[in-house]
């Protein structure tokens, strides 16, 4: 009877180690190709399901919206400022919500507010920007955070609450928070006295966080590590993985696999929304010289189930001819929305385009440890 | 002096005397006065200058050159004729002689001909600013802060400075010395601390206007931003030919003013990671636009963010003036044209 038991408690624990160890070890890589589909077109003017531009200046860049955000239910929020407003979106291009941003405004010419990034949450809408220089405020330098609900708007200013930094990133957090993160040259980190970060809720609260445990500003959220050697005595990076910790235990929940097999990359872009993570990089043929395109390869790794996919992007003179150059404050015209998807904004000459990465697959890779089994969906590219 | 002056050498308990005897009296009275009146001719001709050229008697910095990288200060010992305040500031290089305008022309990036304007530049506007009275001697120390810097050190950088004495009651008085700060910190640092120092000024000025200037109101385009850093820190570099194929985009003027100038060494045209890479002597980019591949902008790159990628500096229209801030996605997808990033060395000894 014993001998029964002892067998049975083997098998348990043995069966359970084989769980913990597949759910940690198993990933489904799906390869694609990022041809990423048309989510959203609207029309350049200033009627209710347009948007506004301006250009060109210097007979080349255009002045419009800069930045723009997505909700759970798939909508689309677009800081459109030169009609003084910000826009809920449906996919099928019908506007749902307006709001008016005039309190934001300085003066009458909107082309003195400049939107960096929004962020949408169920109670509210977090919007950072900034002024033109020769705008006549106290602090024309400043990032400032404005917590939009409706006609409600309160306003921060972000740089004076991180210490001035050069720059002041925002991120989303859980329970419709964001937090403000510090962003420093790297010779000024061993002197910076100012904040770690500043976690904002929707009542436009703050909290100083003097310490970062696991990655996690606020202890719930988890926080996203790049790890990598340095590639020489350059910016590039070598043998670099995603690594996201348990934001309590500190132990690793998710650790990638070296992107482009270790070989050095150019990472340019990274977000995290606590589920997602998104990386753009270059690697060393990138640029084509000959056929003048630039390849961008784009990560998404899910965190639970564990998933990658990965594109490329490849720009050449054809692309280059559809677009519209934006100006360089420019910024966040790629968003890991709060669905999960990530999502590009371009200006064409038709429009304001908004277009989805869904994992167009052309094979599926189910893998735990070295067992591996590859799926093909049977399309071409 | 004439007049017969006869001595008779005699002596008077061992001890040697001259005895002194006048032949022509009326001609020695008649050249004491002239010299006399001489004397007073010359003083008062010589008090006439002193008024203007020694108002102030400037003692030399020291030390001079100074590195406040390294903590050091430089003193500087000044007093007035008259009881009053008196504001000591400093100036930079360029316009310390004089109040007029000074000027170079330069090609700019739509291939004509722009004229820049430099005038009264502070770099800092209030050293010290003191009570003084006549003829006694004050020290002033310049820890080689400036005003006009975002840093946390807020140091100027490598180059000729002027202490600018102003007696506010006489300011055409006013007195300039030079002081000379070192390299404190060779590599691209501190150029990119130079241009931070930079930012807010606005402006954006359009291509034929003719200012570059710090001063708010004034301010400057891309082109005379950078080449502006350059200049502050001691450096010949100007924007000479900027032809579409982006060669020789930033050029150097061994005689303009002489003194160190920068090599220029190397580029990279494409848009592969290593044209990200350097941070050190490299981080100049210039913008080719896509349509017709004119170069278009110009930068500078200060720091790299895995979240974000390059920082850069630049006066832009958008922003209407000087800022750092993150290159857009857009610009690595290659929807602009691979940048030029180009690799300077300081060379020349410089004064």
């Amino acid at each position: 009877m014993n001998k029964k038991i002892t067998i049975i408690l083997i098998v348990v624990v043995l069966l359970l180690t084989f769980l913990f160890d597949f759910s940690t070890h198993f990933t489904k890589v799906s390869v694609g190709k990022a041809e990423s589909t048309n989510y959203l077109l609207l029309k350049w003017g200033n009627g209710e399901n347009e948007v506004g531009l301006k250009g060109p200046y210097e007979g080349y860049w255009y002045f419009g919206p800069s930045t723009f955000d997505v909700d759970k239910q798939g909508n689309v929020y677009i800081v459109d400022q030169l009609n003084r407003r910000i826009i809920e979106v449906n996919q099928n291009g019908e506007v749902l919500k307006s709001v008016n941003i005039d309190k934001l405004l300085f003066g009458e010419d909107p082309e003195n507010l400049l939107p960096v990034q929004l962020i949408v949450t169920d109670k509210c809408m977090f919007l950072k920007y900034r002024y033109r220089l020769s705008v006549p405020i106290s602090d024309p330098t400043a990032y400032y955070v404005s917590i939009i609900k409706d006609n409600d708007i309160k306003t921060l200013n972000a740089s004076e609450l991180l210490g001035r930094p050069t720059d002041v990133l925002m991120e989303r957090l859980a329970n419709d928070r964001i937090v403000l993160v510090p962003s420093i040259p790297p010779e000024d980190e061993p002197l910076w006295k100012g904040p770690k970060a500043v976690i904002v809720d929707d009542q436009g609260k703050t909290k100083v966080i003097n310490e970062i445990k696991n990655g996690s500003y606020d202890g719930v959220t988890p926080g996203i590590n790049l790890q990598h050697k340095r590639y020489k005595d350059t910016s590039l990076y070598e043998d670099t993985r995603i690594e996201v910790k348990d934001p309590v235990t500190g132990r690793d929940i998710f650790v990638s696999e070296p992107l482009e097999n270790g070989a050095p990359i150019d990472v340019f872009h990274m977000r995290f929304n606590g589920k997602k993570a998104v990386i753009m990089y270059h690697t060393a043929d990138s640029w084509n010289e000959e056929a003048k395109t630039v390849t961008t390869h784009i990560a998404i790794f899910g965190l639970n189930p564990k998933t990658e996919e990965h594109y490329v992007m490849v720009v050449g003179n054809q692309e280059r001819k559809e677009v519209l150059p934006p100006p360089f404050y420019y910024k966040e015209d790629y968003v890991l929305g709060d669905d999960d998807y990530y999502y590009m904004m371009l200006y064409t000459k038709d429009g304001l385009l908004i277009s989805k990465f869904e994992p167009e697959v052309n094979s599926t890779t189910y893998q735990y440890r070295f067992f591996k089994f590859v799926q093909n969906s049977g399309k071409t590219n | 002096m004439g007049g017969e002056k006869v001595g008779e050498k005699y002596e008077k308990k061992n001890k040697k005397f001259y005895r002194m005897e006048v032949k022509n009296m009326k001609k020695v009275v008649l050249e004491v006065f002239g010299g006399i009146s001489l004397v007073l001719l010359l003083s008062l001709f010589s008090l006439l200058f002193a008024q203007k050229a020694n108002a102030m008697i400037v003692g030399a910095p020291y030390p001079n050159p100074f590195n406040p990288g390294a903590g050091q200060q430089t003193t500087i010992s000044f007093s007035v004729d008259t009881s009053q305040y008196v504001t000591v500031q400093i100036v930079n290089q360029f316009t310390a002689q004089s109040g007029t305008y000074n000027s170079y022309t330069y090609q700019n990036v739509w291939n004509s001909a722009d004229t820049v304007y430099y005038y009264n530049e502070i770099v800092k506007a209030q050293v010290a600013r003191i009570y003084a009275y006549a003829n006694a001697t004050y020290y002033v120390s310049w820890d080689g802060t400036t005003d006009k810097g975002t840093s946390p050190s807020n140091l100027c950088q490598r180059g000729k400075y002027y202490f600018k004495i102003i007696p506010e009651s006489y300011p055409q008085y006013t007195v300039f010395t030079p002081v000379n700060i070192t390299q404190w910190n060779a590599d691209w640092l501190a150029y990119i601390r130079q241009a931070r120092t930079w930012i807010g000024t606005y402006p954006y000025v359009a291509s034929g206007a003719n200012t570059v200037s710090r001063d708010n109101g004034r301010g400057t385009n891309c082109t005379g931003f950078v080449s502006s850093v350059f200049r502050e820190m001691g450096y010949n570099l100007y924007y000479g030919n900027f032809p579409a194929d982006g060669v020789n985009v930033l050029t150097t003027n061994t005689s303009w003013g002489g003194g160190p100038y920068l090599q220029y060494v190397g580029q990279e045209t494409n848009y592969t990671p290593s044209s990200y890479t350097l941070t050190k002597q490299s981080n100049i980019l210039v913008w080719r636009r896509t349509s017709d591949g004119v170069n278009d902008h110009v930068t500078i790159a200060t720091y790299k963010t895995s979240a974000n990628g390059w920082f850069i500096i630049h006066s832009s229209a958008a922003n209407n003036g000087v800022y750092e801030e993150v290159i857009p996605s857009f610009y690595y997808q290659g929807y602009f044209y691979p940048p030029f990033v180009y690799y300077w060395i300081a060379i020349g000894s410089g004064n």
